[in-house]
């Protein structure tokens, strides 16, 4: 991000990427209609923050579950899940 | 410096992305401190906790919307400098908040440049804000440095200025309440120094406009002891603005101001001058030697009360 230096963006970065795989296994272990409204919320959140934070791939899995969310189809939302789970295992 | 005397921003915002990104930035600026809220709620609660300087806030949140907790921070601290974070797609949010108040708005995601761009045009708005009722004040007090009969049109034509207008209408809007029906809308007990020992108010007068007033009376008085001494043929002297009067009782260590609008009658009169010489008694000693420590003249503020009771009783 702009304004930063590579040691805060390195950490930044860092902070980010384990806090989104928390939230990602809080919504995997609730994947369910009653918490859809959760699911779009993380959706909406992470398509903001993932540009944000240098991770345009984060930004485009966002915006597709926020979508699958808003059509409650759990199959879409689970697949972009996976493919979030993936990318943040490949940036540990 | 401790955090504690740092000027405070809020920022709210519940994705937690979002709240470290700002938390990041502010490391770079330590001469302010950062308060998180992760949603309306949390952020109503902490602005009840401390004093601050302006607050960003999301608009797109659950529960309490950003809007909504706008409209609710503007009602209970209607001064504060607000900024909304919005996304482009909410471009008609972004109006209404302009319309509920916000200073502006910024696009999300906030970077570096525009939180930093929003804080300083926050410093510069407040510091010409302070500026302008710096300058308000310095007028007003120049005004009564140079208050004389000649320049404010005091004179026995009865003729009034400029000057004594723009004085009239500090004054009027400082110290008479415009919806009061009694007669007396403030009381001013000061030390011969001007310092303002109590205050009693119809118009919740501001400790720092008490101060300056405070003042003011002092020169007034001063001024009407120069140029009306001639013709007092008592202790208190009363003097006009526009619709409303001021009446001086002077007492050995102290002096008793009584604004007012109507007429107030001998019996009034007296109680003002009964009033002083009471409080001057039971603090003879204090007065004597005092300090300028408000605390050792507490009772001051019940001779107030009972004094404005005793004179707004009689309506006109």
């Amino acid at each position: 991000m702009e304004g930063f230096d590579d040691d805060e963006w390195a950490e930044m970065q860092d902070l980010y990427i384990n806090h989104t795989s928390k939230e990602l296994k809080k919504i995997s272990e609730n994947l369910n209609l009653e918490s859809i409204d959760f699911i779009r919320t993380f959706g909406h959140n992470i398509k903001g923050s993932g540009g944000m934070y240098g991770f345009d791939e984060v930004t485009q899995i966002g915006l597709q579950i926020e979508i699958a969310a808003k059509a409650k189809d759990l199959d879409t939302i689970l697949s972009n899940l996976e493919d979030l789970e993936s990318f943040l295992q490949s940036k540990r | 410096m401790s955090n504690e005397d740092l000027p405070n921003i809020i920022a709210v915002d519940d994705d937690f992305a979002v709240r470290m990104a700002m938390d990041f930035m502010f490391k770079k600026w330590p001469e302010y401190n950062l308060i998180l809220a992760e949603d309306a709620k949390d952020a109503l609660v902490k602005l009840e906790e401390r004093d601050y300087m302006m607050m960003f806030s999301d608009i797109n949140m659950p529960e309490v919307s950003g809007l909504e907790l706008l409209e609710i921070v503007k009602g209970k601290y209607p001064e504060l400098p607000v900024f909304m974070l919005t996304s482009e797609t909410d471009i008609q949010n972004s109006i209404t908040a302009f319309r509920h108040g916000a200073m502006d708005y910024l696009l999300k995601p906030p970077t570096v440049g525009s939180i930093k761009g929003a804080i300083d045009k926050t410093v510069e708005y407040l510091e010409e804000k302070a500026e302008k009722e710096k300058i308000d004040m310095t007028d007003f007090k120049q005004m009564v440095e140079n208050f004389s009969p000649e320049e404010m049109g005091l004179t026995k034509s009865g003729s009034k200025n400029t000057e004594f207008t723009k004085l009239v209408n500090v004054l009027q809007e400082k110290l008479i309440h415009p919806g009061k029906v009694g007669r007396v809308h403030n009381l001013f007990l000061l030390s011969k120094s001007g310092i303002v020992i109590s205050n009693l108010s119809a118009n919740e007068v501001e400790e720092t406009d008490a101060d300056i007033l405070g003042g003011m009376f002092t020169a007034v008085k001063n001024f009407m002891e120069d140029a009306f001494s001639a013709r007092s043929d008592s202790s208190l002297n009363d003097i006009q603005f526009g619709n409303f009067h001021i009446t001086f009782a002077s007492g050995a260590y102290s002096e008793l101001a009584v604004v007012y609008t109507g007429i107030i009658n001998q019996a009034s009169e007296e109680a003002i001058a009964d009033t002083l010489i009471a409080f001057e008694l039971e603090n003879m000693q204090i007065l004597e030697k005092w300090d300028g420590d408000l605390s050792k003249l507490e009772t001051a503020s019940e001779y107030l009360e009972k004094l404005f009771t005793d004179i707004d009783k009689e309506k006109n």
